[in-house]
C-alpha cells in the first residue's frame, strides 16, 4: 500500500480549501440564481438544504473512496473535478435558470416557479460541486490515519477541525469582500483556481501524474472560460432598454428605460412584473399601476379642496427609500410655498447611487432631503433628535414580496408611531391581492393595535399593492365622507377611484393575528398569500 | 300659452323626468362620482342601463374580477353590444389571463360578424381585436411555458432526488 509518510500540514490545508470552496459556493449559488429566482428564504433553504444533501453523500462517497490503494489521488481528482464544475456555474447558470423561469411571467404565475426552479436549478448546478468537496473529509482523514501517527479519532477531529475554519474564512471574506468587491464571477473563478491549485498540490504530493494531467487541463478549461464571453442575464421587457447594471452587496440592481413615455424603473434581483422606485421626467403623480401615488394622500388631505390647509413646511420620513420615487411625488404635489424636508432610509448604498445618476435624487449639501444608509429599524432608533414627522412611509422590501419581520413588528410600529407629530399620517405599502390578504390583514392589524385606532386598507387601481393609512391620534377619513372629499384637486381622480366597495376597508386590531419581535408569521403568510392569489386568479377566471 | 307650447312644454318636463329618473347612475359615472353611480344603480329600474354603468364603473375603477362579472352580465343581457366583450377581454389582459382574453375576443370577432353597426364603431371593434390578440396569444404562451417549466423543474427534482438515494443506498450497502 502507498504510504506517503510526511505531508500532514498539506493534507490539512487541503480539508480547509475544501471547505473554503464549499462555503464560497454555498453563498454565491443563492446570488447567481437571484436574477431569476430572488434570493427569498424559499431560495436559501433550497441551496443551503441541497448542500447539506451533497456534503453528505459525499462524506459517504468520501468513505468508498477511502478504501482504495491512493486516497491521496482520488482527493486530488474530486477537487479537480470540483474545481472545473464551480468555475463552470457562472455560464452554466444563466442558461439553466432561464429554461426554469421564462421571461415575462407576474409574480403570482412565477411562485411556484420560484420553490421548484430553484431547488431544480441547485440540485444540477450545486449538488456536483458540494458532493465532491464533501469527499474531502473521510479522504484527508484515511490518508492521516494511514500515515500512522494519529488514531482515527485524531486524525478525523483534526480534519474537520481545519475544515470547519476554512468554511469560516469562506464564509466571512465570500459575504464581506469576495462578492461584494470582486463580484460573482471572479468569485467562482477564484474559487475554482484555488480548488484547483490544491488539486495539483494534491497530485503533486501522491505523485499521480494522470490527476495532475486532469487539474492542468481543468485549468486550461477555466482559463479559455475567464477570457471567453461574460455570463448572459435576464433580458430587460420588450420596450425597455437596460440603463444600468450593478451587483451591489444586498442584491442584483438594474435601471431600465422606457423610452416613449420616459420612465425609468429600478428593479432589484427577479423584480418579475414589480419595481422598487419609478422615475418620471417631472416631478408628481406617476399614473394609474404606480402606488406612489397614494403616498400623496396626507398632504393633499391637509392641504385641502381650496389650499387652505397648506402648511409652512412637511417632514417625512421613508423607511425603504429606494431611489427617491416617494419624495418626487410630494414635490409635484406641494405648492411652491410648502417646504418639503426629508430623511429617507435605504439599506443599499447601490440603490442610492443608482438614484443619484438616474433618477434625480439630490443628496448635496442644502438639499431638503437626507439619506441615512442602513437598516430601517436600526437607524430609526437613532433618529431620536429629529423633531416629528408629518408623514412617514414604511416602503421597505427585501426582494420582491417579502416585508422583513423586524419592520413589520409592533415593537417597530410603536417606535414609528413615536416618531410622527399629534395628527401625523402612517402610510405602509403592501403588496398583496386585495383586502382580505393575510398580509395585508395581518399588518393592518399590527398598525391598528399600535395606534390604537382603525387602519384604513385601500386596494389602488390596476396595481398589485394596498395602501395602510393611519394617524396618531386623529381620524382617518372615510372614504365618500366630507373629510375625504375635501382634498387637494390633483388627487381627487384617485380617491373616487378608491372610495367605491371592493376598493377600500377597515382594519381593526381583532382582525388578525398580531405581528411581534417574538413571533411574527409575516413570511408564512406572504407564502399563504401567493397561494391564495394563484388559487384565486383560477378560480375568477371568465370566460363569455 | 299655445297648444302647441303646450305641449313642447309638456315633452320637454317628461324628457327631463325621464332623464333624471332613468340616468343618475349614468350622471354620475359621468361625473366621475363612482361610488354615486354604484349607489344610484340599487334604485335603478332600467336592468339594461345598469348593467351598462356597473360595467363601465368596475372597469375605470379597474375592479378586475367584478368587471369580468359584469362583462357576462351585461353580454347576456344585450348581446347587440359589443362593449362588454371588448372590456370583458381587457380586463382578462389585465388579469394575465391570455386564455380567457382569447375567448373574449373569440366572442366578440363573432358577434361582430352578426351586428349591425356603424362602420367607424364596427372599424373601431375590429382594430380593437386585432391589437390585443396577439397580446392574449403572447399570455398564452407565457403560460404554457410556466406549466412546461414547472414539470421540467418537477422532473429534474424527482430524477435528482432518485439518483442521490440510490448513491447513498448502494454506498450505505456496499459498505456493511
Amino acid at each position: 500500500m502507498h504510504r506517503p509518510t510526511s505531508g500532514r500540514p498539506l493534507v490539512l490545508a487541503l480539508a480547509a480549501i475544501a471547505g473554503l470552496g464549499t462555503m464560497c459556493v454555498e453563498l454565491s449559488a443563492v446570488r447567481l440564481l437571484a436574477p431569476w429566482f430572488g434570493a427569498s428564504l424559499v431560495v436559501w433553504t433550497n441551496v443551503i438544504g441541497v448542500v447539506l444533501l451533497a456534503l453528505s453523500c459525499g462524506y459517504l462517497l468520501g468513505a468508498r473512496w477511502s478504501r482504495s490503494t491512493r486516497p491521496l489521488v482520488a482527493l486530488a481528482w474530486a477537487l479537480a473535478l470540483g474545481a472545473l464544475w464551480t468555475g463552470c456555474l457562472p455560464w452554466l447558470a444563466p442558461f439553466l435558470a432561464a429554461a426554469l423561469l421564462p421571461s415575462g411571467l407576474s409574480l403570482q404565475a412565477a411562485s411556484a416557479l420560484i420553490g421548484w426552479g430553484s431547488l431544480a436549478c441547485s440540485l444540477v448546478l450545486f449538488l456536483p460541486t458540494a458532493l465532491l468537496l464533501g469527499t474531502a473529509v473521510p479522504l484527508c482523514t484515511e490518508v492521516l490515519e494511514r500515515q500512522g501517527k494519529l488514531s482515527g479519532g485524531a486524525a478525523g477531529g483534526r480534519v474537520l477541525a481545519c475544515s470547519t475554519l476554512g468554511s469560516l474564512v469562506g464564509t466571512f471574506a465570500t459575504s464581506h469582500w469576495l462578492l461584494p468587491i470582486l463580484g460573482l464571477r471572479v468569485t467562482f473563478l477564484g474559487a475554482s483556481a484555488l480548488l484547483l491549485l490544491a488539486s495539483l498540490a494534491a497530485a503533486w504530493h501522491a505523485r499521480a501524474s494522470l490527476a495532475g494531467a486532469a487539474g492542468a487541463a481543468s485549468a486550461l478549461a477555466l482559463g479559455l472560460l475567464a477570457g471567453g464571453p461574460a455570463p448572459s442575464r435576464p433580458q430587460p421587457p420588450q420596450g425597455w432598454t437596460l440603463l444600468e447594471a450593478v451587483e451591489s452587496p444586498y442584491q442584483s440592481v438594474r435601471v431600465l428605460e422606457e423610452p416613449t413615455l420616459g420612465l425609468r424603473s429600478l428593479q432589484v434581483n427577479e423584480h418579475l412584473d414589480s419595481f422598487q422606485s419609478v422615475w418620471a421626467p417631472e416631478p408628481g403623480l406617476l399614473g394609474e399601476g404606480f402606488y406612489y401615488d397614494g403616498f400623496a394622500l396626507p398632504l393633499a388631505w391637509t392641504m385641502g379642496a381650496d389650499g387652505q390647509g397648506t402648511p409652512a413646511s412637511w417632514r417625512s420620513l421613508v423607511v425603504g427609500l429606494g431611489a427617491g420615487t416617494a419624495w418626487r411625488v410630494l414635490e409635484g404635489v406641494a405648492p411652491p410655498t410648502l417646504e418639503l424636508r426629508g430623511i429617507g432610509i435605504e439599506l443599499d448604498p447601490a440603490v442610492v447611487e443608482l438614484g443619484q445618476r438616474w433618477m434625480d435624487l439630490s443628496l448635496e449639501a442644502g438639499a431638503s432631503n437626507r439619506v441615512v444608509v442602513g437598516d430601517g429599524r436600526a437607524v430609526l432608533c437613532s433618529l431620536d433628535s429629529e423633531p416629528g414627522f408629518e408623514q412617514v412611509i414604511l416602503d421597505a422590501y427585501a426582494n420582491q414580496t417579502e416585508i422583513p419581520a423586524h419592520l413589520s413588528s409592533v415593537e417597530f410600529l410603536d417606535l414609528l408611531r413615536e416618531r410622527l407629530v399629534v395628527g401625523g399620517w402612517l402610510c405602509a405599502n403592501v403588496g398583496g391581492f386585495g383586502l382580505d390578504d393575510p398580509v395585508v390583514l395581518a399588518l393592518g392589524a399590527t398598525m391598528a393595535h399600535s395606534f390604537a385606532t382603525p387602519v384604513l386598507a385601500l386596494r389602488l387601481p390596476a396595481s398589485r399593492n394596498l395602501l395602510l393609512l393611519v394617524r396618531r391620534e386623529a381620524p382617518t377619513p372615510e372614504p365618500g365622507s366630507l373629510l375625504w372629499r375635501d382634498c387637494a384637486p390633483l388627487l381627487r381622480g384617485l380617491l373616487a377611484k378608491l372610495e367605491v366597495p371592493h376598493a377600500w376597508r377597515w382594519i381593526r386590531a381583532q382582525d388578525a393575528p398580531l405581528l411581534g419581535d417574538d413571533r411574527n408569521p409575516i413570511q408564512e403568510l406572504e407564502r399563504l398569500s401567493l397561494q391564495e392569489a394563484h388559487q384565486r386568479w383560477i378560480e375568477e377566471r371568465r370566460a363569455p | 300659452m299655445s297648444r302647441a307650447l303646450r305641449v313642447a312644454c309638456c315633452a320637454v318636463w317628461l324628457a327631463a323626468l325621464a332623464w333624471t329618473q332613468a340616468v343618475p347612475a349614468r350622471l354620475a359615472l359621468e361625473g366621475g362620482d363612482y361610488a354615486g353611480a354604484l349607489r344610484e344603480l340599487e334604485s335603478e329600474a332600467d336592468l339594461l342601463e345598469a348593467a351598462r354603468v356597473r360595467l363601465e364603473v368596475y372597469y375605470l375603477v379597474r375592479d378586475f374580477p367584478s368587471t369580468l362579472s359584469a362583462a357576462q352580465t351585461l353580454a347576456a343581457l344585450d348581446p347587440a353590444d359589443p362593449r362588454p366583450l371588448g372590456l370583458g377581454a381587457a380586463a382578462a389582459l389585465y388579469q394575465q389571463d391570455g386564455a380567457a382574453a382569447l375567448l373574449w375576443l373569440q366572442e366578440l370577432e363573432h358577434r361582430l360578424g352578426q351586428l349591425s353597426l356603424q362602420p367607424e364603431a364596427r372599424a373601431r371593434w375590429v382594430s380593437f381585436a386585432e391589437q390585443q390578440r396577439p397580446v392574449a396569444e403572447l399570455l398564452v404562451e407565457r403560460q404554457a411555458a410556466q406549466q412546461r417549466a414547472l414539470l421540467t423543474a418537477r422532473i429534474i427534482v424527482a430524477t435528482a432526488s432518485l439518483l442521490v438515494l440510490s448513491l447513498c443506498a448502494l454506498l450505505v450497502l456496499r459498505s456493511s
